[in-house]
């Protein structure tokens, strides 16, 4: 090993010539950055401007609180102008082996539906589909049964935003689209206790028009049941325009499961659907009489 | 040949750029006629197409996600199922399930002893109402034990009216704040732990509540024949010496009660806050004069979406005759975790505590790999409390008439593992909490294992009055 000795007076600028040499990459790379790189370049248009006169807008913006006042308000409307309906509800249960395979068909099966105010329901079955065993000797363990209240005011959409429950939710506004002659709201609402993991959280779309909920889309913070549940995935509810109401048309869930379920396997897919909507047309008494009444 | 392809080839170019002119001149023209059209036209249908293109685009996202499961279902014949299932609406028709339930009874204590039976539940408490019984034999008296209960439930709007009768014979504790779960079974049966003083109640009880949007209402009477009841079993799996061996004696005496409580929502506040008041009197022929009030504070508050900070205030007065079956209970996973249950009381009670609870799962807040099917949480707690008046486990008395002496306060912080197993409530908890008492106190530092809500000292919405009875 060799030792490289400097004399002292030689020092500062042996020092100096090496912060100049430290220095040359970025003197280098700035005058490069200057210099036209080949190729087509970039025009700027700066001859061209315009600007928008500001409009002040006088007109008071409608508050969080008063958007929630008229959901609740439009919500009640629409049960209020409801006498009657019936529909055909499909409920559709699928089970996966993996968490990310293909689903498959555990049971499927339609109902004809009538309500009709203050409290008659009558629920006929129409069609049930049920997986086929594995092996011949398993014997059909899920058997979904469906019973419909007298109850329209699907509180299944409008469950956040029901008079007693403001409290217990923190709600923002997300966003607002316009849509042809419709301002969309979108709102989040979340739990405000954190204690229930079963509380859900989740976004609704509202028309403004109306103040009716036309779309949700809810999630779960937690698992409301870790030991079994690993999550709900996404649980997505859709309403129809059928005349002049917005119905309930979709509730699909998805859940995954920590451990494969009898059935069931890694995870459950449910899916209520619901069509052929007649409303208030004057059902029948005879419709009532007889058959499942709940 | 190439001369006639190539003015075929131009030829064919001719008649592409003349259907491509009209294409571009079709679309021009059914733009303006779709234009006037829709100017001409009522507005709210182009604005609700324009709405139902814009909620399509939304659903088709989701049935893309949700794949077969939200495909359109096959309308082919369903009308004429319709037809065929109205007409025979034996077909399809549900038998009518009654409801009826079956169930075990295991329960052990040491003035009971293993306690086995069964039970049975018979219809559903919002139709005709729920009608239930148990029937067991407690092996260290050599009694039958048991009851009837009936539960009507009415709903109508918002309201939920609730009536519950109930009659026969049972060995509760004596604390009216307890909360019975089957942990405290096991581990008396497993080991021999259970610091509760049991009593016998022989008798009836009538409940009526009224749950609104944002209280509760309830009010009872209750006509029990109370008495004492000594140790009979002191056995368990384990073979260990039970925590507690004697009994504390209940006051003899037939107990005729009425009892009111207030649940309620306080407005624009995360408030809930519970009175409770049981009077006694000879006037309704009780052998037993004395009233009891208690009144609880408790609110549940977010910080964040993260911590949740529970703070509970209690106030309890119990005033004339002070039998141990009504007095006030100090200690405990449900009071102060520090002071071992059922060893301080007093006919009065003064409570404070906060719970200051990590309610995401702590590997997750870590980033650590993998989902666990048991989330912990974290928990940190402090505590003070105060009973005095005549103690019904000590016979001393300590001095106070509405405020303890400033000696009498015990203070405690701690911290708790939890985990929220959601059944059977999903609000539950399991805690294993280690507590340290603070200040001049003898009780020193103690590991609990309990379950309970978070707010565990206040009723709970969506039932009886009754404290949840796990």
């Amino acid at each position: 090993m060799s030792n490289l000795t400097v004399p002292r007076a030689a020092r500062p600028a042996l020092l100096l010539a090496l912060l100049l040499f430290a220095c040359l990459p970025f003197v280098s790379r700035s005058s490069a950055a200057e210099s036209p790189a080949p190729g087509p370049t970039l025009a700027r248009e700066d001859t061209m401007t315009t600007s928008v006169p500001e409009v002040l807008v006088r007109a008071p913006r409608v508050t969080l609180d008063e958007i929630l006042d008229r959901i609740a308000r439009g919500e009640r409307r629409r049960d209020s102008l409801l006498v009657d309906q019936s529909f055909v509800a499909t409920m559709r249960v699928m089970g996966a082996k993996t968490d990310d395979g293909p689903p498959f068909l555990l049971e499927e099966s339609a109902w004809q539906v009538y309500r009709r105010k203050p409290g008659d329901a009558r629920s006929v079955m129409l069609r049930r589909t049920t997986r086929k065993p594995d092996k011949p000797k398993d014997k059909k363990k899920v058997n979904l049964q469906v019973t419909f209240g007298a109850d329209m005011s699907e509180q299944v959409v409008n469950h956040a935003f029901r008079p007693e429950e403001r409290r217990n939710f923190r709600y923002r506004i997300l966003g607002r689209d316009i849509v042809g002659g419709h301002v969309i709201y979108r709102i989040r609402f979340e739990p405000k206790s954190l204690l229930d993991p079963a509380a859900p959280s989740g976004q609704v779309w509202v028309d403004a028009n109306e103040f009716v909920i036309l779309r949700q889309e809810v999630e779960f913070e937690r698992s409301p049941s870790p030991l079994f549940v690993k999550d709900i995935d996404r649980v997505v509810i859709e309403r129809v325009r059928v005349g002049a109401f917005w119905m309930l048309h979709k509730v699909l869930i998805r859940a995954k499961f920590r451990f494969s379920m009898p059935d069931f396997g890694k995870r459950a897919e449910i899916g209520m659907l619901f069509d052929r909507y007649t409303i208030n047309t004057g059902l029948a008494d005879s419709l009532f009489v007889g058959g499942e009444k709940e | 040949m190439m001369a006639v392809r190539g003015s075929l080839d131009r030829a064919a170019g001719r008649v592409r750029a003349c259907r491509l002119a009209a294409a571009v001149l079709g679309g021009v023209l059914a733009g303006v006629l779709s234009l006037n059209a829709v100017a001409r036209a009522d507005q709210p249908a182009a604005a609700d197409s324009l709405l139902g293109r814009y909620l399509d685009n939304l659903a088709d996202s989701t049935n893309t996600h949700f794949g077969e499961l939200a495909a359109p279902i096959d309308t082919t014949g369903l009308d004429s199922a319709r037809v065929f299932a109205l007409d025979h609406p034996e077909r399809w028709g549900y038998r009518k399930r009654h409801g009826l339930s079956l169930h075990p009874v295991f329960e052990f204590n040491r003035v009971d002893g293993p306690v086995m039976g069964a039970g049975a539940a018979l219809g559903k408490a919002h139709q005709w109402g729920k009608l239930g019984g148990d029937w067991a034999w407690a092996a260290g008296p050599n009694l039958a034990l048991g009851h009837v209960s009936y539960l009507k439930t009415l709903r109508r709007d918002n309201e939920r009216w609730d009536l519950s009768l109930w009659g026969g014979r049972g060995t509760p504790a004596m604390d009216r704040e307890y909360e019975r779960h089957d942990l405290r079974t096991f581990a008396a049966f497993i080991s021999g732990r259970g610091r509760e003083q049991f009593e016998r109640q022989d008798g009836v009880v009538v409940r009526l509540s009224r749950e609104g949007r944002a209280h509760r209402l309830s009010a009872a009477y209750r006509d029990e024949l109370e008495s004492p009841l000594v140790t009979t079993a002191t056995w368990n799996l384990r073979k260990k010496r039970p925590e507690v061996i004697d009994n504390l004696a209940a006051s003899f005496g037939r107990a005729r009660e009425l009892q009111y409580e207030l649940l309620w929502r306080v407005p624009k506040s995360p408030v809930i806050a519970q009175l409770e008041h049981a009077t006694s009197s000879h006037a309704i022929n009780s052998d037993f004069e004395y009233r009891r009030t208690r009144a609880v504070l408790g609110a549940d508050l977010a910080i964040g979406r993260v911590v949740a900070l529970v703070p509970q205030v209690e106030y309890g007065a119990l005033k004339g005759e002070l039998i141990p079956q009504a007095a006030f209970t100090l200690g405990g996973p449900h009071t102060l975790r520090s002071i071992p249950y059922a060893t301080v009381g007093g006919s009065r009670l003064a409570l404070a505590k906060l719970d200051v609870i990590m309610v995401r799962d702590v590997f997750e807040l870590l980033h650590l790999p993998g989902a666990s099917p048991v989330p912990v949480q974290l928990a940190a707690f402090g505590a003070v409390g105060a009973a005095w008046g005549r103690d019904p486990y000590t016979g001393v008395v300590r001095p106070g008439l509405d405020w303890p002496n400033a000696a009498d306060w015990h203070k405690e912080v701690g911290v708790a593992v939890m985990f929220q197993p959601g059944i059977p409530d999903p609000a539950m908890f399991v805690r294993l909490n280690w507590a340290r008492a603070v200040g001049p106190s003898d009780a020193g530092d103690r590991f609990t294992i309990s379950i309970g809500r978070g707010l565990d000292r206040l009723g709970k919405f969506g039932g009886l009055g009754r404290r949840d009875q796990e």
